[in-house]
């Protein structure tokens, strides 16, 4: 066929030439500056004609529908791979709204509780699988909180050796939730053995940190906020910090928060929260 | 904290952040389905250009460059690029025309989205200035995506001569833009 190439420019913009032409045409456009620029020109003549749409109330639902078929599709790709990290999630337990704190009963073991983050549809009979993912990516998220606090209870006794061995004991515990609604979040126990009282943090799905950028985690008493240990993630945002709280009986925990710090260490914080307690 | 730009969400929504992606969809949600639907005229088939794009968006098919102007219209010619290849495979022979240009006709308030409201005001006056007939041919190809040979057929204007009609007519309508954007300085 030998048509002239410049009098496809309209059904080019419209879409409506075979691959085959398609390619044809755009060798063409190269070489042709005048095509060059009324393409140019007819997209810029028609950039704000959308505007003429009358607004239309979407269907009922749409949001729903739409997010759950386009996110559905990348978890299937995606949780073997990216599922620790865009899917635990420490839910937002809301048994205690007056105290930033779950009081919880001394000798019991840690109140957690597994939820799930992204659209809030808990109902949703298509996250019930997710959900079961986020159950078992969580057991390992408590249980890695678990060895950590081990762990620590091990290290102090080593220390203190002439301190008897006792048995650590959960003052308190916070969720921590973003502060940008995405996927990070974390986890703060209070704990306390032999009247030392430590506080441990663990943390997940944090944003990469760059150069000499720490992460801080703080203790907020009414509107002051103290150093409460720097801590670096590793490849999967995950990362923990324990920290020796002094003289708990004068301190009014009332909240803990996580800032992105330009260095480790800050006596004050300078950069923004991350993630806090409620 | 800080409102995030249409740039930063994109950028989030290209490191795959759900909430982003959320974020985003409530900006647009309303705009994307509105142009959808004025295109296809189908609340079903609306929906899933809509789906389609968000689709796209999220996958990163196809990539928003920022030299290349604003995100919105980006987004909305891939809106309309969806919308067309829809309208093709469905093969819909009616074209249904609205009247949409008649005044008084404004549709629900748009509080959210004041640039859609004032522009699309401005439009509208801009044009019910053209002729019917480049009134019909903007409609057939910038609403439609007709082909040529089609917007030939529709409106019985030899094939040769759609190009220069189409771009007349926006000419006009731009010259009685600029005309209404200057009176309201």
């Amino acid at each position: 066929m030998s048509t002239n190439q410049c009098d496809r420019l309209i059904d080019y913009f419209n879409r409506q030439l075979t691959e085959k032409e398609q390619e044809q045409f755009e060798t063409h456009l190269s070489s042709c500056e005048e095509c060059r620029e009324e393409l140019m020109e007819l997209r810029e003549m028609t950039d704000d004609l959308p505007f003429l749409a009358d607004p239309v109330e979407p269907p009922e639902e749409m949001k729903k529908r739409i997010l759950t078929n386009v996110l559905k599709d990348e978890d299937k790709k995606d949780t073997s791979t990216k599922a620790s990290k865009e899917n635990v999630v420490v839910s937002t337990s809301r048994r205690s709204r007056k105290s930033p704190f779950i009081y919880g009963a001394l000798a019991a073991s840690l109140l957690l509780s597994v939820g799930i983050n992204g659209w809030l549809w808990t109902e949703n009979q298509q996250l019930v699988g997710e959900n079961e993912q986020i159950s078992s990516d969580f057991q390992e998220v408590a249980e890695e909180r678990n060895e950590l606090v081990t762990e620590l209870t091990a290290i102090r006794d080593s220390i203190e050796e002439d301190v008897q061995p006792g048995t650590s004991q959960v003052v308190l515990t916070a969720n921590l939730d973003s502060t940008l609604g995405d996927v990070s979040n974390g986890f703060a126990t209070l704990i306390s053995e032999q009247n030392q009282v430590q506080l441990v943090i663990q943390v997940a799905g944090m944003p990469e940190l760059e150069g000499t950028e720490a992460y801080q985690a703080w203790i907020i008493e009414g509107e002051t906020p103290i150093p409460a240990g720097s801590f670096e993630i590793d490849e999967a945002g995950n990362g923990a910090v324990a920290f020796n709280v002094q003289d708990i009986e004068n301190l009014n925990v009332d909240q803990i928060a996580i800032t992105l710090e330009p260095r480790p260490n800050n006596e004050l914080p300078e950069g923004e929260v991350l993630l806090a307690s409620q | 904290m800080a409102k995030m730009d249409d740039k930063q969400l994109y950028r989030r929504i290209q490191e795959h952040d759900q909430a982003a992606l959320e974020t985003l969809y409530d900006k647009y949600e309303k705009l994307l389905y509105s142009f959808a639907y004025k295109m296809v005229q189908d609340p079903q088939s609306a929906e899933e250009i809509v789906q389609e794009v968000v689709l796209k968006l999220w996958k990163g098919t196809g990539t928003y460059d920022e030299t290349k102007g604003k995100f919105s219209s980006w987004l909305l010619t891939m809106t309309r690029n969806t919308a067309i290849d829809m309208i093709r495979k469905q093969d819909k022979q009616e074209v249904h025309l609205s009247n949409e240009w008649e005044p008084g006709d404004s549709g629900p308030q748009v509080e959210d989205m004041i640039e859609w409201k004032e522009q699309g005001e401005t439009l509208k006056k801009a044009i019910r200035t053209l002729k019917k007939e480049q009134i019909e041919i903007v409609e057939l190809f910038y609403f439609k995506g007709y082909s040529q040979r089609k917007i030939a057929e529709k409106t019985n204007i030899p094939l040769g001569t759609i190009k220069g009609r189409i771009r007349l007519a926006l000419k006009h309508l731009r010259q009685e833009l600029a005309g209404e954007r200057g009176t309201q300085l």
